[in-house]
């Protein structure tokens, strides 16, 4: 029988989200840090590290992005539902999330197109590798589930003869 | 019931005699579990009782505590719960899958991993059926990939 998820699971997930996050956003802060902390309140320390503020900031989004995750990707709320849709939905949710965080938190100045393209090719460059790695891993699985399957027929198919 | 058994050296061939006024539901079930001895099993149709070959059998649903078999061309009921025919079909390649469907290896076409754990079986006649989470599990124990 298997482990029912509990609590910490999703803490677990939680933390590999923030975790990976913030030592994301340490390594862009000491390359971009001074140049970047006059006009981006994630920047503001300079090449000295993240901010509590931000930091708390962060959490909080890795919060919602596992309860989004939770709600699309677990049939506990939605029962029957497509993968692809699955995928679109909690895509467009997690891209909705993440502007309401950076208008609400000034993440970077708002009224310059070119750091929301910036934005939105980091997101898209994320959400295409994770993608891939999802498509890899399921088409893996698949198939050492496919050889498994071939291999007990055959063997008793032997056993039946 | 009177059970009369007989044990005579000399008799060729083991042979079980039901002796009834008329065939109830419980003879039914005693007969069903004597012929999947013999590689059988009864299903019923259209107030016909047939013997399927066990091989044949493609897979089994229970729906509102009834048991119906799937062949290729046709859907039998069962006089057996499901849990009895899990018990007496395991030893032919039978596995469960859900709370409510019972499948036979040989007859599955292809295996898919779903969201949660979960497998989406294809079987011979192009049925899909959704292994839960646990029978998931067990399933893939028997193929040996976890």
């Amino acid at each position: 029988m298997e482990k029912k998820k509990t609590i910490f699971d999703y803490m677990i997930h939680v933390m590999c989200i923030f975790g990976f996050t913030m030592l994301t956003l340490t390594v862009f802060c000491l390359i971009f840090g001074n140049s970047a902390k006059e006009f981006s309140a994630i920047f503001e320390l300079g090449n000295q590290g993240v901010s509590a503020k931000i930091t708390f900031q962060f959490l909080f989004l890795a919060i919602l992005i596992t309860g989004i995750r939770f709600l699309f990707f677990t049939d506990t709320l939605i029962k029957k539902m497509a993968i692809w849709l699955r995928t679109i939905c909690m895509l467009s949710t997690v891209i909705i999330v993440i502007i309401i965080f950076i208008l609400a938190f000034q993440w970077f100045p708002t009224d310059l197109w070119q750091p929301w393209i910036m934005f939105f090719i980091c997101f898209a460059i994320c959400f295409l590798g994770s993608y891939l790695v999802m498509v890899i891993k399921e088409k893996a699985e698949n198939k050492q589930l496919e050889d498994a399957l071939q291999r007990l027929k055959k063997r008793e198919e032997k056993n039946d003869e | 019931m009177k059970i009369e058994i007989l044990v005579n050296e000399d008799a060729a061939d083991l042979k079980i005699t039901v002796s009834c006024k008329q065939l109830t539901p419980q003879i039914e079930k005693i007969l069903s579990v004597l012929r999947m001895m013999n590689h059988q099993i009864t299903g019923k149709t259209d107030d016909e009782i047939h013997l399927l070959d066990i091989a044949k059998i493609i897979y089994i649903e229970s729906v509102d505590r009834k048991c119906f078999i799937y062949t290729a061309d046709n859907m039998y009921e069962s006089e057996l719960r499901l849990y009895e025919l899990e018990q007496q079909l395991e030893e032919y390649g039978f596995i469960r899958v859900s709370k409510s469907n019972l499948v036979q290896l040989q007859n599955i076409q292809s295996l898919k991993t779903e969201i949660n754990r979960k497998l989406r079986i294809t079987m011979s006649n192009g049925e899909q059926i959704i292994a839960s989470r646990q029978y998931a599990d067990a399933l893939k124990r028997r193929l040996g990939v976890i």
